[in-house]
């Protein structure tokens, strides 16, 4: 399901869930841009401290954090979208999302508030637009005056891994001819 | 409900492979001292236990078996017929079939029902056999009769007696009849009545004031049962309900069907049916699917299965010591989060000696939790015994199996880990290492060659060694195999352990050395991978015509490893103390460059393949220089490197945190630890690191 072609059912359904009831995004900041995902997904947010890199990985992946006892990979969602490193300041923050069992840390340069959005104020993500890629775009909220792009969470950070671990399965079979 | 059933179903099985082990050791332990008869009761009771409960779960087929095996049991124990190596063997293949009952169950499979009902026709076959003779010998012979004829009469007689209150003045004992309806069939309840009885001063001692219920199993005609109480039935209530059958003609077999009506003799049957083969080998033969697939699926479906059971029994005691000592900590957490809130300075003495207790509680409780996952090796052994003795009958070898250690307690998932590996390893010992009979004998040994299982800890590893007095490994065998192959160049000047080293390489074996009886998919290199893959080494000693020797060591448990703490510029890293033979600072006249192939250094006359890390990692470091730095000589597949880092900074115990539970597999890490400081440092994975930096081709040549 992380094909392009997967696209247009994944904007149906959408709507379709969205239609009922009002829900809540978490918003944050990238840069000078908004955006917001799915509160339900959220498990915490978190202060930054340093993180330790892990070899040969994309450069994205800031490293992994212990978050009580637990060993949390954390993507620099800036990088992940092409705006340059995250320079740490007092507002910089990890989010911490529960994604597909994974948990998983993203890191914004600050969290502002959280929204109520109706799926009427919801547009589907446009064609082109901003520096993002828009198959992590769920959509385009419209809260008060301001625009909101809210994230695919899910998306955003599994797509990473489903290429990545393609990469390494190409390199151990590699490593196994050679052997 | 449903839920509660399947959770006792769990603790049946659980119980029901104790119970099998405990057989199976008792079975073959009863070959070699025939008379034991506690192990013959040990043995029985097993049965017997298995028997009840697989009743109480509707498992009527691994009932049935048991049962069938129980009757032979009990004419053991009753010495109708002798233990004989026929008997035990018919003995181990029923408990063979019971397991895959068993397996079948647990899965919620469909059992091969003919593999067992040729089963069941064997055991009854060996008790006819057996029991027979006797019974013509000495008629008199009283006592249950074993296993009775599967005819379509069988079915549940229910007697309601109450005896006369004369009975015991006219001489008869209730006893006496119970006994013989037993030898009619099979007593199944046995209710006594008491409420007949008057108060103790109004009982006369002479009088008989019971009255009964029997269920009897049995083909007997309704006058033969009545005839049992002929001497007692005036005067007594008695009544006699013939229960329905409880099953119609039971649904047959084709071999039955083809045996009773005189076509083919059971042998026969049982013969063809020893022809079927497993589904995987038929494809193979077919060539619609290759062996490796087929092993893949066969070890998925093994993983499945080993996912389903999944629990472990605890003492009590120990539940209770650790509950105990969660509430000492859990005080003592109140007491530093109550100093905390008023704390000053003064009390500062106060607060390390809490803190000091809180230490000791959490040192306790690790201690204790590790110790829950502790066994004993034994039950990983328990299957070698059998094991050896199939070994030995279809290799014609004589075959003696010792071991010790079998206390020596390792962490639960290990001891389930290398369950395959050392199966492998006794395999090839009994296969390859010991030699025929004959050819013993002509060398001056014994004809009976042993194999030695032996368990030890050893600092905070535990070795497991499997020793052979066979001919040994063949260095110039294994060299000219090895270059034929392609796997070495040359190998003239190798040390008899790097030689000794190869037959771990993948594709090593070959057609000549696999026999059906070693011909399991798990090669040699696979032993390795798995034991490498729980941090764990192999060792082999040999000497030609004397035997070989293989030591696996492992750390005692997955969780924790020693392990030696490295910086290279900012990050640290921890390489696991099993790996690390030495650390060296080399002058730089030991380095040596190889042009196109990296860096190699002089250690002590060999040339050992530098990685660093920082190129590997793509690190900033302090020293780029080995001579100014520090190498770290690791061993991995028998072969040595030296891994360039920054610095030392410490050895200590680290708790294994999972990378791939958030994330996934990074190359050349196989995990990560946290530090006493909060941070996270990565634990190398040596032989992923021996195969990132692409050293191979330098070691080999």
């Amino acid at each position: 399901m992380t094909t392009a072609t997967a696209e247009p059912t994944e904007q149906r359904s959408i709507r379709t869930t969205y239609a009922s009831d009002d829900q809540q995004y978490l918003t944050f900041n990238l840069a000078d841009e908004y955006y917001g995902v799915d509160i339900l997904k959220v498990q915490e947010i978190k202060g930054y401290t340093t993180v330790t890199r892990i070899p040969n990985t994309p450069d994205f992946l800031k490293g992994v954090l212990n978050l009580r006892g637990t060993i949390v990979p954390i993507v620099d969602l800036r990088m992940k979208f092409g705006m340059g490193v995250t320079e740490p300041t007092s507002f910089t923050v990890v989010v911490v999302v529960n994604v597909r069992n994974r948990v998983m840390g993203f890191l914004v340069d600050a969290v502002s508030d959280v929204l109520d959005m109706n799926a009427k104020d919801i547009q589907a993500p446009p064609d082109m637009g901003t520096s993002v890629d828009v198959t992590f775009i769920a959509g385009i909220g419209n809260a008060q005056d301001r625009l909101v792009t809210l994230l695919d969470i899910d998306r955003v950070l599994t797509e990473e891994e489903v290429h990545v671990v393609e990469k390494i399965q190409d390199v151990e079979e590699k490593a196994e001819v050679h052997v | 409900m449903a839920v509660d059933f399947s959770r006792f179903q769990e603790s049946f099985f659980t119980e029901s492979a104790e119970h099998v082990e405990t057989i199976e050791s008792g079975l073959l332990g009863l070959e070699q001292r025939p008379n034991d008869l506690d192990l013959l009761n040990r043995i029985f009771r097993g049965a017997h236990s298995i028997k009840g409960n697989a009743g109480m779960f509707h498992f009527t087929a691994i009932a049935e078996l048991t049962h069938k095996m129980e009757n032979i049991l009990d004419d053991l124990r009753n010495e109708k017929m002798p233990v004989t190596p026929h008997v035990i063997d018919v003995l181990l293949r029923a408990l063979d079939g019971l397991k895959s009952l068993l397996d079948a169950a647990q899965g919620g499979e469909a059992a091969d029902e003919t593999a067992i009902h040729v089963l069941e026709g064997e055991l009854e076959a060996c008790q006819k056999g057996a029991t027979a003779p006797a019974r013509e010998g000495s008629l008199a012979e009283t006592g249950p009769q074993g296993s009775p004829p599967q005819a379509a009469t069988w079915r549940r007689v229910q007697i309601d007696w109450s005896a006369l209150p004369e009975l015991f003045q006219r001489g008869m004992d209730p006893a006496q009849i119970f006994k013989e309806l037993h030898e009619l069939g099979m007593v199944k309840v046995l209710h006594v009545r008491t409420d007949g009885l008057p108060a103790l001063d109004a009982l006369d001692p002479e009088r008989c004031y019971l009255s009964w219920r029997v269920e009897l199993e049995t083909d007997a005609p309704i006058d033969q049962i009545e005839e049992v109480f002929a001497f007692v039935r005036d005067g007594s209530e008695l009544a006699i309900l013939d229960c329905a059958p409880k099953k119609p003609e039971p649904y047959k077999r084709v071999g039955d069907i083809l045996v009773e009506e005189g076509v083919v003799t059971p042998e026969q049957v049982a013969e063809s049916l020893a022809k079927q083969k497993p589904l995987g080998e038929i494809l193979v033969e077919e060539k619609k699917a290759s062996p490796q697939q087929v092993d893949k699926a066969l070890q998925k479906q093994q993983q499945l299965k080993k996912n389903e059971v999944a629990s472990i029994r605890v003492d009590t005691e120990k539940i209770d010591k650790l509950i105990n000592l969660v509430g000492e900590l859990v005080i003592t957490q109140s007491m530093i989060t109550d100093l905390s809130e008023k704390f000053t300075l003064a009390q500062l003495p106060v607060l390390q000696e809490r803190i000091t207790q809180l230490e000791r509680n959490t040192r306790e409780i690790q201690e204790r939790v590790m110790s829950i996952r502790m066994m004993p090796i034994g039950s990983a052994f328990h299957r070698f015994p059998r094991l050896v003795r199939d070994l030995a009958g279809k290799s014609g070898k004589q075959i003696q199996l010792v071991m010790s250690g079998e206390e020596t307690e390792l962490d639960k998932t290990l001891i389930e880990a290398i369950g395959d590996p050392l199966t492998h390893l006794v395999r090839n010992s009994a296969d390859h290492g010991l030699e025929l009979p004959e050819d013993r004998v002509a060398q001056g040994k014994s004809g009976r060659g042993t194999i030695r299982l032996h368990a030890y800890h050893d600092g905070g590893n535990i070795c497991i060694a499997v020793e052979d007095d066979g001919r040994g490994l063949n260095r110039e065998k294994i060299i000219k195999k090895a270059v034929e192959k392609g796997i070495i160049a040359d190998g003239s000047n190798m040390s008899d352990e790097a030689v000794y080293q190869l037959i771990f390489r993948p594709g090593f074996s070959t057609a000549e050395t696999i026999t059906d009886v070693s011909g399991r998919g798990v090669g040699m290199d696979v032993v390795k991978r798995n034991i490498e893959g729980l941090g764990g080494s192999v060792d082999i000693q040999s000497t030609i015509g004397k035997g070989s020797r293989l030591t696996l060591k492992l750390p005692l448990t997955l969780a924790i490893i020693d392990g030696m703490t490295v910086r290279v510029g900012q990050d640290n890293y921890i390489i696991p103390l099993i790996a690390v033979t030495e650390s060296i600072r080399p002058k730089p006249n030991e380095l040596q460059r190889i042009v196109g192939r990296g860096e190699v250094v002089n250690l002590r006359g060999e040339w050992v393949p530098v990685v660093k890390l920082y190129e590997a990692f793509t690190l900033t470091p302090d020293f780029t220089d080995p001579s100014q730095a520090l190498l770290v000589i690791v061993e991995t597949d028998g072969r040595r490197l030296a891994v360039l880092v920054d610095e030392l900074t410490g050895q200590q115990q680290v708790v294994i945190k999972s990378l791939e539970q958030n994330y996934r597999k990074v190359e050349a890490i196989s995990g990560a630890t946290i530090l006493g400081d909060g941070q996270v440092a990565l634990i190398l994975d040596v032989p992923g690191l021996a195969k990132l930096a692409r050293v191979g081709h330098i070691a080999a040549a």
